[in-house]
């Protein structure tokens, strides 16, 4: 595996926008993506090169997520979901007010799939990987998310 | 490619991890098919509000972690000015070529 610096520089964007995706604000995306790569430089034996190692990141980082949340919940205090921040794009176009409703109202896992694929650049083998689901999954998930969009955008 | 097997690549083509051989055959559908260009549009545009939801790293974070991990791992590797400009100019050259055929599409690509 490359070494430690040269693994962040070259997956640091995708991490940190992956967990931005998820509802953390930029602080807390800061230490949740050190904690990840210093994870990864700690557990690099266990990474076995048959996948990117952007890919193992990622699970890396969900795990992460997944401790931070549950500890949250412990405080009772609960990260901002991603898609309800509308109020941020108030005066964009009505299509896109339209498609941000749209995706606010898909699943939290359906949400996710999206950032991994379109933001974080994933293949759907890749994002299978992620969500510890088979790839036909991931692609029937899509199928979903797709008439869900288009029948809000077209019913609206 | 039909045009259902070609609608299930667009989401992977705007994320950029087809690989090259699936890119061009996409793309050579793409230049001749309105309908999957509207399909290309919308996925654009989803894919605008889902980038705007995972804003990108800001710098300053960049460097503040990464100073952070090399005193935590001893590592010594910085990244190169040159190195950051030439990731931008290809993901620049790639997104270009995809708003030319939203555009085409005549749909707003939103990307």
């Amino acid at each position: 595996m490359a070494d430690i610096g040269e693994l962040y520089e070259q997956n640091a964007q995708a991490v940190y926008r992956y967990i931005r995706s998820r509802g953390f604000d930029e602080d807390t995306a800061a230490d949740l993506m050190q904690e990840t790569f210093l994870a990864a430089w700690r557990q690099q034996q266990r990474f076995e090169g048959a996948s990117r190692p952007l890919t193992w990141l990622i699970g890396i980082a969900r795990h992460k997520l997944a401790d931070e949340t549950r500890r949250r919940e412990r405080e009772r205090a609960r990260p901002v979901p991603a898609g309800e921040s509308a109020e941020d794009f108030a005066d964009a176009a009505d299509s896109r007010v339209l498609l941000e409703s749209a995706m606010a109202s898909l699943a939290p896992e359906q949400r996710e799939l999206l950032a991994l694929v379109l933001v974080v650049g994933l293949t759907y083998a890749e994002a299978a990987a992620v969500l510890e689901v088979a790839e036909g999954t991931v692609k029937s998930r899509m199928s979903r998310i797709r008439a869900a969009l288009r029948e809000q955008m077209e019913g609206a | 490619m039909r045009c259902e097997e070609i609608a299930m690549l667009l989401p992977e083509l705007l994320g950029g991890s087809l690989d090259a051989h699936a890119e061009a055959e996409a793309l050579d559908h793409l230049a001749c098919c309105a309908a999957c260009r509207s399909e290309l549009a919308l996925w654009s545009r989803v894919k605008a509000v889902a980038a705007a939801q995972a804003p990108p790293l800001p710098p300053v974070i960049r460097r503040r972690v990464g100073s952070a991990l090399r005193r935590q791992t001893g590592s010594a590797s910085l990244r190169t000015a040159a190195s950051m400009l030439r990731d931008t100019a290809l993901i620049t050259q790639k997104t270009i070529r995809l708003s030319l055929l939203c555009a085409r599409s005549g749909l707003p690509e939103g990307a």
